[in-house]
């Protein structure tokens, strides 16, 4: 790579690096894996770097190239339902009924096959289209689609129908 | 407003600063992928297969006896081969393994060749046998290694798994993935050298004594991954592009991410920027290697002095098709063994125990 590309692409990488660093920590629940995860995407990124042409092109391509490894690497190792919160986050006196909430939606997250997981971050945490969605996961709209319900549906079933999962704005585009 | 899904994803996200990144080594593996790439791209197109009459399995210096080193093993010559499909060609003779053939590797007992149901075969005197399923693949890392009548992979349910073809022995250890960054997508048996395997995982390098099972740290602890290995030396890559043999203290090397040691352990083949080299693995200096061609390198031992190098050449825009040369190390004189290989990818490997595949 020349090097004026090598400072571009030095500069993309530093630039979204704590964007992409919690993306990745949603979708495999471990910093380390996460640091991993985002390393390995930049690497597949800087590879494709010359074709990139703009850092738009960059980021939808790195977003991509993380999302489908996150899976792969969940394929590969049989990591379903065996990844646990590497902390317990130490509530003490602030405990209540919301962080208790949280807690509990974040282990069952977790707890998620990869995909679903993975359509829920890009659906609601990158606040991407379903079309969207389903480019970056390389599946079709309805995948998206029955993945975010099934995904949703487990969700209500660990939480209970009393909490608010979505907002009424959100549920309209979730629907 | 905003719904608890999202509130908990952003509050876990948000207690995330600035991951750790190592852009050099960014930079370094995105370059070896690259360069891959490249040289997967200048082998497709290229069919047909012209080997050199007669020169083809006359690769065995005469003067080389077959011995024992002393690792153990015994040095038996190994003729020049490459596969496609899934035949093995040696010289004047195709032997048909019956599957597709992914990689390969010689052992003095016969072939042993990982296909594309990630199974493990064993070809020797033309019967082909399952023998093990590979653990998927990680692209550019070793999936079968070799020494003497040993092979070595890292099999199903993550068991580093090494059979002797000469007496049907087999051990096993397992893997462990819990131990630091990177562990879980690299596991892998990187070198084999008479009765002690090579491992990356978790626990950084590791040496597994065969015999006795035990499975200690390498040293130096810092090294990254065994290259490779043979009679006792070893040649450790530790920071992007060094690498040391541990022959006589520690001998400097710069490589670019192969590197093949002789079975003496008195030279090494390799890379570096791209372009072919062989070391003096005493002393780290560059040795004569006049292959005559615009891009050449040493991939296989043969015997103690003889090595097996891939060439290419500029042809216009591109490259021309590649061919195989055996070459001399005391001289570093070449003579062309294989004028053409069919190349087209993912249809032509050699004896590296690496798949020769695009990157994913």
């Amino acid at each position: 790579m020349k090097a004026r590309d090598q400072s571009a692409f030095a500069e993309f990488a530093a630039g979204r690096a704590v964007a992409l660093h919690r993306a990745a920590y949603l979708l495999v629940g471990d910093q380390q894996l996460a640091q991993d995860l985002v390393q390995e995407a930049l690497i597949k990124t800087y590879v494709a770097w010359p074709r990139l042409r703009d850092p738009g092109n960059a980021e939808a391509y790195c977003r991509k190239a993380m999302t489908t490894t996150a899976i792969t690497w969940f394929r590969r190792k049989g990591w379903r339902n065996e990844r646990p919160a590497e902390t317990v986050p130490d509530l003490g006196h602030e405990y209540d009924d919301a962080s208790a909430q949280r807690v509990t939606l974040w282990q069952a997250l977790l707890e998620l096959p990869v995909r679903q997981r993975a359509s829920l971050v890009l659906r609601f945490y990158e606040d991407l289209t379903e079309a969207q969605t389903a480019d970056v996961m390389g599946c079709a709209v309805g995948t998206v689609k029955s993945q975010v319900s099934a995904a949703l549906r487990k969700l209500r079933d660990r939480l209970g129908d009393d909490v608010e999962l979505l907002s009424p704005d959100e549920m309209v585009g979730a629907q | 407003m905003t719904g608890k899904l999202i509130e908990t994803m952003r509050s876990q996200a948000g207690e995330l600063g600035s991951p750790a990144l190592d852009l050099d080594s960014i930079v370094h593996e995105g370059d070896r992928r690259t360069r891959r790439r490249r040289l997967a791209a200048v082998v497709v197109g290229v069919v047909g297969a012209v080997v050199l009459g007669g020169a083809a399995v006359r690769l065995v210096d005469p003067g080389d006896p077959e011995g024992q080193v002393a690792d153990g093993t015994t040095l038996r010559p190994h003729p020049l081969s490459y596969a496609t499909g899934s035949r093995i060609h040696v010289g004047d003779t195709d032997l048909d393994a019956g599957r597709p053939i992914r990689a390969y590797v010689e052992t003095d007992a016969g072939y042993v060749f990982s296909s594309t149901d990630l199974g493990v075969y064993t070809l020797i005197d033309g019967e082909t046998a399952r023998v093990g399923t590979l653990t998927e693949p990680v692209a550019d890392t070793p999936e079968l290694v070799a020494d003497g009548s040993r092979v070595g992979w890292l099999d199903a349910d993550d068991l580093y798994t090494v059979r002797d073809l000469a007496t049907g022995e087999v051990v096993e250890t397992p893997a462990n993935h819990d131990g630091g960054r990177a562990s879980r997508i690299s596991a892998s048996m990187t070198a084999l050298d008479g009765t002690t395997a090579y491992l990356f995982d978790g626990r950084g390098p590791l040496a597994w004594d065969l015999e006795s099972g035990a499975v200690t740290p390498v040293v130096p602890a810092d090294g990254r991954t065994v290259v490779d290995a043979e009679n006792g030396v070893l040649l450790v890559e530790g920071a992007p592009s060094d690498a040391v043999i541990t022959a006589t203290g520690s001998v400097p090397v710069q490589i670019d991410d192969f590197a093949n040691l002789s079975p003496d352990a008195r030279y090494v083949t390799t890379s570096y920027h791209d372009t072919g080299f062989l070391i003096d693995a005493q002393t780290g200096e560059r040795l004569p290697f006049d292959h005559g061609h615009d891009w050449a390198m040493g991939y296989q031992w043969l015997t103690d002095h003889t090595f097996a190098a891939m060439v290419f050449d500029h042809r216009g825009d591109g490259w021309g098709k590649p061919a195989l040369l055996t070459c001399a190390a005391a001289t570093g004189s070449c003579e062309t063994t294989v004028r053409q290989l069919p190349a087209e990818l993912g249809e032509f490997q050699l004896p590296i125990g690496v798949a020769f595949v695009t990157e994913g």
